[in-house]
């Protein structure tokens, strides 16, 4: 018997590949979800891992470091929140996420976008 | 038979009088005079000889004189007074023991009420004629005939024997083309002369009416496609008018008045017909838009919606009848009764009993949702996607009631929804209390119809979609939203990666993806039986995710095993060729046989397939009876399986089968899949209730109680053969043979 498998569309799901936590620290929401201000999950409301390791949604975290109290720590363990990685992870696409979502990003904020 | 005159009666004289008459004035009250009494005896010696002899004789010197003398004493009231009761003495006696004919009913019944009748007549003549030579003054003359009339109609009106035998006699004969009238009109005539006008007119109604409505039936029962009042009213002006002018005599008779007699019954007939002309809608639209314009007091609509109402409890409202057809029905009810009346009182009053039951029935929401959905020919509420599709105009609600100059103001006893119904959908979806309940049903649908592409194509979608939320609000789409654009930016990934692959290995062009969301996807989505696949096929898999793994940074996937799509060519020695599509598990199974094929290894056990692909016994069985049934695999033991590569290894029997199949396979083959699960799924809690209930079963008996009990709906209900049940059963690992019959396996 010859079998050829001409075609096989599969249905596959995506998730976010953190090793620690599966919800956001600051809004509670499943990384695979969105912050509370977006709609459309991944591309949209993407993360961001600090160098302590802590994972956020990336609106979700820019908002808490807007905030007078959180004096630039991370909301987790209380060390002053860098970000993890170089900016050969920023993305066109994150790029023009920015805009749409109507976020003050900081000037480092390129450097934090895990996407392509 | 009444007659007056019996030769047997002794003549009345005062003191028979008295003693037949205790009350009598004249004889007790006053002291009569020996000379006027015997004037008084004279007198009534003569009426007692009018009334027993058909000849009339004058009155003698002797009578006369009496008269004379009687009338100058101012006795002549008291004389006419003596009169009246002899005549009604006279006639109740005679007419005494006439009630012992109800029991035969003969043709000679026509003739003998017409003699009974006419002698009440004769005999009205004869006490008339008497009352004259009495010598009674104009104003007694009156009165004497008043009292006489009333003596008649006590005769004819207590009597049901003789008033049934008219009316029966002008049912027979009134509308008969046959002769016979005159027998009508003499009764007529005599019931006229004895004041009975009334009491006719309303007989020959009454048989009006039954007759017109017995035409009406004969001619226009169940026919509702084409108006029938045309042809009504010619018939009421060129037949009934003419015959009935002939016996109703009245001012207020006209042809008028007879046409709306017409219009009663045509409207007693539609009325008692009213669920089968709503359930036949749009065919009855004829039918509906005549009721509206005859249908006309308050009594008649509350009876249509009585009689409409009981209908559908008796009919429709109950557990044997579908979910499908109580919707269709509600349907047209909405459409049938806003055409009889556009205003909506009454369809607020029928739907009422309709919305509670569909409120209740689990199935509702599921059905109006593929309603809504479903563009194939086979939605059966075809309307309802229709409906949908021309959602646009619903954005701008109307407010025709500006322009419209028929515009009558809502009725107080309308109540603040029965407007509802100008809106099919709005009208199902108001039904319940909270929207909500719909969107899960919507995502399923989505959820399985998104999932079944396999080319991206979300056009389709998209616009249900937005035509969704102009009806249900934009606010509960989220999810739904998700889930589409899940589908486009799969597109916009698998393009992508396709362009970067390594053309040097062509196996990693065949796959494809459908990339989920998983948070924003029912359960329905992720796939309950997991399985490993052969490493061929994951190392294809593995190299898409390392594709998309560099284009989403920090992201991966999962992959579904048992989900999505796989189309297959199969090719064999005898050269038998098939193209499958089937689900990854079938896929698999069948890779499996082909890779052990070219080591050599030609037969496996259900163990070892389930062992290499960690598989459910359930799900490998249920692949391998897809492929044994597709005569691609061989049991050739007991759990042991090999590849059917020549057709030459099947019995003589199975060849048979096997040439047909072969036919087909390549043709049917591919949708064969699908279809066959469904109807597995369709009947198994049938069956799994059965057996959990009865324990052991046999073949037959599960077979005609699936014939029983599985519902009509979409038109495939139950549609197997006993031998194709069986078949289904003998490889259902979920039951096992008990002796003659089937009982649920352990697990
Ligand atoms: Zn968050
Ligand atoms: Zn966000
Ligand atoms: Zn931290």
């Amino acid at each position: 018997m010859k079998l050829t498998i001409k075609r096989w569309h599969a249905v596959t799901s995506w998730y976010w590949d953190i090793l620690n936590d599966e919800l956001c620290g600051i809004c509670r929401v499943s990384f695979d979800g969105t912050c509370p201000v977006c709609k459309y999950p991944g591309d949209e409301c993407p993360l961001v891992i600090g160098e302590c390791q802590h994972a956020f949604h990336m609106h979700c975290i820019l908002k808490w470091l807007e905030t007078d109290t959180s004096k630039g720590l991370c909301p987790m363990c209380r060390q002053a929140f860098k970000m993890n990685g170089g900016s050969d992870i920023l993305t066109n696409s994150a790029a023009e996420n920015d805009n749409n979502q109507n976020n003050n990003l900081g000037e480092n904020t390129a450097e934090i976008v895990m996407e392509r | 038979m009444m007659t007056l005159s019996s030769s047997h009666q002794r003549p009345i004289d005062t003191a028979t009088l008295l003693n037949i008459f205790p009350n009598c004035s004249i004889i007790q009250e006053d002291y009569v005079p020996q000379s006027l009494n015997n004037d008084l005896n004279h007198i009534i010696e003569f009426i007692n000889y009018g009334l027993s002899h058909e000849i009339r004789d004058q009155p003698n010197n002797r009578v006369k004189q009496a008269l004379k003398s009687l009338f100058s004493n101012n006795m002549g009231g008291k004389l006419l007074d003596i009169y009246i009761d002899m005549i009604r003495q006279k006639v109740c006696h005679n007419n005494g023991g006439d009630d012992d004919h109800d029991d035969h009913d003969g043709d000679d019944d026509s003739s003998s009420i017409v003699s009974t009748v006419r002698t009440i007549g004769l005999n009205k003549d004869k006490f008339l004629h008497i009352a004259k030579q009495l010598q009674f003054n104009y104003i007694q003359i009156q009165i004497f005939e008043r009292s006489c009339n009333s003596v008649f109609q006590t005769i004819i009106q207590k009597n049901n024997y003789l008033s049934n035998q008219i009316s029966n006699l002008f049912k027979n004969k009134l509308f008969s083309k046959n002769d016979g009238k005159e027998d009508l009109l003499i009764i007529k005539s005599t019931l006229q002369y004895i004041g009975l006008k009334q009491h006719m007119n309303e007989i020959i109604i009454n048989v009006s009416i039954n007759y017109i409505y017995n035409f009406i039936n004969h001619n226009f029962g169940s026919r509702w496609e084409e108006p029938s009042m045309n042809i009504l009213a010619n018939w009421s002006s060129s037949v009934l008018y003419p015959t009935l002018t002939n016996f109703i005599t009245s001012d207020e008779f006209n042809i008028e008045i007879l046409n709306q007699l017409v219009k009663n019954e045509l409207v007693k007939l539609r009325t008692k017909e009213a669920f089968d002309i709503i359930v036949d809608y749009p065919d009855s639209l004829a039918t509906l838009k005549e009721l509206k314009y005859c249908i006309t007091t308050q009594k008649q609509r509350q009876h249509l919606v009585n009689t409409f109402i009981d209908s559908c409890n008796k009919r429709l409202l109950h557990a044997g009848a579908n979910t499908i057809d109580i919707i269709k029905c509600y349907l047209s009810t909405i459409k049938s009764f806003l055409i009889i009346d556009p205003r909506g009182v009454l369809l607020d009053k029928v739907c009422r009993p309709i919305r509670s039951y569909l409120k209740d029935r689990d199935d509702t929401i599921e059905k109006i949702v593929h309603g809504l959905l479903d563009d194939s020919e086979d939605n059966e509420l075809n309307d309802l996607a229709q409906e949908l599709r021309n959602s646009n105009d619903y954005i701008t609600p109307k407010i025709d009631d500006l322009n419209d100059l028929n515009w009558t103001p809502d009725p107080i006893d309308a109540l603040p929804d029965f407007r509802k119904g100008n809106d099919l959908i709005e009208s199902l979806i108001s039904i319940f209390d909270s929207k909500d309940i719909f969107i899960s049903e919507f995502m399923d649908v989505f959820c399985s119809d998104l999932l079944n592409l396999t080319d991206y194509n979300v056009t389709d979608a998209l616009l249900k979609l937005e035509l969704l939320k102009l009806r249900f609000g934009e606010r509960e789409f989220n999810s739904l939203d998700v889930m589409v654009k899940d589908l486009i930016e799969s597109k916009r990934i698998d393009h992508t990666i396709h362009l970067e692959l390594d053309e040097r290995n062509k196996d990693n062009g065949i796959f494809h993806s459908t990339v989920l969301s998983y948070l924003y996807w029912p359960n329905g989505a992720k796939s309950e039986e997991e399985f490993v696949l052969p490493t061929q096929l994951n190392n294809i898999f593995t190299n898409y995710c390392s594709h998309f793994e560099k284009l989403k940074q920090g992201r991966k996937l999962k992959l579904f095993s048992n989900k999505g799509n796989v189309e297959l060519d199969l090719e064999f020695d005898d050269n038998r060729k098939f193209t499958f599509n089937v689900s990854p598990d079938k896929a698999s199974i069948i890779h499996l046989f082909s890779s052990k094929e070219q080591e050599n290894i030609k037969e496996l056990s259900i163990d070892e397939i389930m062992n290499e692909l960690q598989m459910s016994e359930l799900l490998a069985k249920r692949a391998i009876a897809f492929w044994i049934k597709n005569q691609i695999l061989l049991e050739t033991k007991s759990g042991h399986y090999k590849i059917l590569n020549s057709l030459d290894e099947l019995s003589e029997k199975e060849k048979v089968g096997g040439t047909i199949n072969n036919y087909y396979s390549t043709e049917v083959g591919i949708k064969a899949d699908a279809e066959e699960e469904a109807v597995k799924l369709k009947y198994w809690p049938f069956i799994e209730g059965m057996l959990k209930n009865l324990g052991n079963m046999e073949l037959t008996k599960i077979h005609s109680f699936l014939k029983m009990v599985v519902p009509k709906d979409n038109g495939n209900g139950y549609n197997l053969s006993e031998k194709q049940l069986k078949e289904y059963l003998d490889n259902e690992v979920k039951v096992e043979i008990d002796g003659n019959g089937y009982k649920l396996a352990k697990r």
